[in-house]
């Protein structure tokens, strides 16, 4: 196997705060709650509304 | 009833004249998404999915873009036990994120009035990214560079502030104004890392 080239400084975590950093990935975890918060936005909406959603889009590109 | 969809740029088949017509307000989201999002994709660098009218997807006439994203894999690495070896933490980044400049800051009254437009699009975004780990290709955390626009609202929708953890690094963001945020979608993360 070809030798993998060192990842971007960038994306490694900081080698001192390993277990802190996972501390806080578990407080900023989606749950269940957040899914279903999610997809009730992905209700759907009325065709009037829509239609009106997307003239606020059209007249700011007519002015 | 209608419904918003986030549809592959290509498959999208949408008109030039409508990719070039979407205004963010930032030029250079603009300027990536009329003339550079197609090019970025077939070169794996990542995959821009637009928010239109779920209708006019399926009717090929798509009138009006209301937000796009891109997205690609990558990973997060980390040391474990003072060992030099690295290890990674799957990721999908949100390289890009943005919204029509006339629905920003914007609440929206037509799905209720509790929460911004840019709100509800992220949260179709959320659940693509969703569907995307599960069924696709699976990944355990959504990361992305927040500028001054989009903090507020990442942090509405919980992602962390990952910026005393990630070592900057200039040549990703010359200018330090990004913050690198981040959530997990895995509630396992010790148990699979043995951390």
């Amino acid at each position: 196997m070809a030798t993998m080239a060192k990842p971007r400084q960038s994306t490694i975590i900081k080698p001192s705060k390993t277990r802190e950093f996972f501390a806080l990935m578990e407080k900023h975890t989606a749950t269940a709650d957040y899914w279903k918060t999610c997809s009730e936005s992905a209700a759907g909406i009325s065709r009037n509304a829509m239609d009106r959603i997307k003239k606020l889009c059209r007249d700011a590109k007519d002015e | 009833m209608s419904s918003f969809i986030y549809v592959e740029l290509e498959e999208s088949k949408v008109s030039p004249s409508v990719l070039k017509a979407f205004d963010c307000y930032h030029p250079d989201f603009n300027d990536f998404l009329a003339n550079d999002a197609l090019k970025f994709s077939a070169d794996g660098m990542g995959v821009t999915y637009i928010l239109v009218d779920e209708e006019e997807f399926y009717n090929h006439n798509i009138s009006v873009i209301f937000a796009f994203a891109t997205l690609q894999a990558m990973s997060l690495y980390f040391h474990q036990n003072h060992s030099p070896d690295l290890f990674d933490l799957p990721c999908a980044e949100i390289k890009y994120f943005a919204i029509a400049g006339t629905l920003q800051k914007v609440l929206a009254y037509d799905m209720g009035g509790f929460k911004y437009y840019s709100t509800v699009f992220f949260e179709y975004l959320l659940m693509k990214l969703y569907e995307i780990s599960t069924r696709v290709m699976g990944f355990q955390a959504i990361f992305l560079r927040a500028n001054d626009n989009g903090r507020k609202l990442y942090k509405r929708k919980r992602f962390a502030d990952a910026s005393d953890y990630i070592i900057p690094y200039t040549d990703d963001d010359p200018l330090a104004k990004c913050t690198p945020m981040i959530l997990s979608i895995s509630d396992h993360l010790y148990d699979i890392f043995g951390i």
